[in-house]
């Protein structure tokens, strides 16, 4: 099998086992079937793809936006955040505090709404984080999640800029109810621990 | 002891974690699990303010979140394990085999991943009315 292929095909299963759990796990706090909608997963390596990647962010991403983030170390170096629109959010922390009420979405954010979706990116990006430690055997430790609101991102600068670093893309929506929350999971790793990755899955290929 | 048998001795349980909203999943599961029985239930938010409380309830059980500021819930459960009985129930969104390992060896209570749900508490309160620890045996849900 091209080793290229077997290395996408093998962070998109990942990725999919990660979302899917993270899934499972939100529908538990929220008490409500959620379904699942997964596009591939985009990688950036050279600069040109990350330009390509920044201009996939239209749409829900270009107004305000939450973002919840954990930072790792150890066996790998890097940051995981959980995006979400921020118009979203007061739905989101309605349905996982079982009130049901959809304030105004006018409202400015509560401690409460913080505290919400800080502990569900901390679910969710525990879960895409912990499937891949698991399955190649490293040891992360995390930072304390943080969550931030920003009126708007440049993508493209951001992502752009990161020359030291690659960045994987993963567009997740989220459908509770008939509520549809669409999400991206941004993990950027330095560019040592994308490489050090990517000899663990090559390893799994070869059978060590 | 409280528990085991209970009803009629009030059980302490201090549940320490950096989210409120966690605090309140796990403290409204656990009235809910518990309904009818004597039960005390604290709050702490944070490792440091867990370890103070810890000393001043001596608490039966402890729910502790495993990444909190000030001191981590690692720190927290080596320090309430040198100096007292209380059994520790760790609560964490971190699914990391080598973390369950660890902690299994430290002999918590159970090892229970974020979010807790009305089974895995049903479970954790069937154990705890028990007083069982089915041998050293760590309870994984």
């Amino acid at each position: 099998m091209d080793r290229e292929f077997f290395r996408c095909d093998t962070l998109n299963e990942l990725f999919n086992i990660g979302v899917k759990r993270a899934a499972d796990m939100l529908s538990e706090i929220v008490h409500r079937k959620v379904s699942l909608q997964i596009p591939k997963i985009m990688v950036s390596e050279s600069e040109e793809k990350r330009l390509k990647l920044g201009e996939q962010f239209s749409g829900p991403f270009d107004g305000a936006l939450m973002v919840s983030t954990i930072s790792f170390q150890n066996s790998l170096n890097g940051k995981a955040n959980l995006i979400f629109p921020a118009d979203k959010i007061k739905k989101l922390v309605a349905l996982c505090s079982a009130e049901g009420i959809f304030p105004p979405e006018d409202i400015a954010f509560t401690d409460v709404d913080f505290d919400v979706v800080r502990e569900i990116g901390n679910i969710i990006l525990n879960c895409i984080l912990g499937e891949i430690s698991n399955l190649v055997d490293l040891h992360l430790v995390y930072d304390l999640p943080r969550v931030v609101v920003y009126n708007r991102i440049d993508f493209n600068q951001d992502i752009g800029r990161e020359k030291d670093h690659s960045v994987m893309i993963l567009f997740v929506t989220f459908l509770i109810d008939n509520t549809e929350i669409e999400g991206a999971v941004i993990i950027d790793l330095a560019v040592e621990s994308y490489r050090d990755l990517l000899r663990l899955l090559d390893g799994i290929e070869a059978g060590i | 002891m409280r528990f085991g048998g209970f009803a009629t001795t009030m059980a302490c349980v201090l549940i320490v974690d950096d989210s409120v909203f966690s605090q309140k999943v796990t403290a409204n599961l656990l009235q809910k699990a518990m309904y009818g029985e004597n039960i005390a239930i604290s709050f702490a938010s944070n490792g440091e303010e867990g370890l103070l409380k810890f000393r001043a309830l001596k608490p039966d059980y402890m729910f502790i979140d495993l990444l909190m500021p000030k001191l981590s819930g690692t720190q927290l459960i080596r320090e309430v394990q040198k100096e007292g009985k209380t059994k520790i129930i760790v609560v964490t969104a971190d699914i990391q085999k080598r973390i369950r390992e660890e902690m299994e060896k430290r002999h918590v209570f159970a090892f229970v991943n974020k979010p807790l749900n009305d089974e895995k508490m049903r479970l954790l309160c069937g154990r705890m009315i028990r007083n069982d620890r089915s041998g050293s045996r760590v309870l994984s849900l």
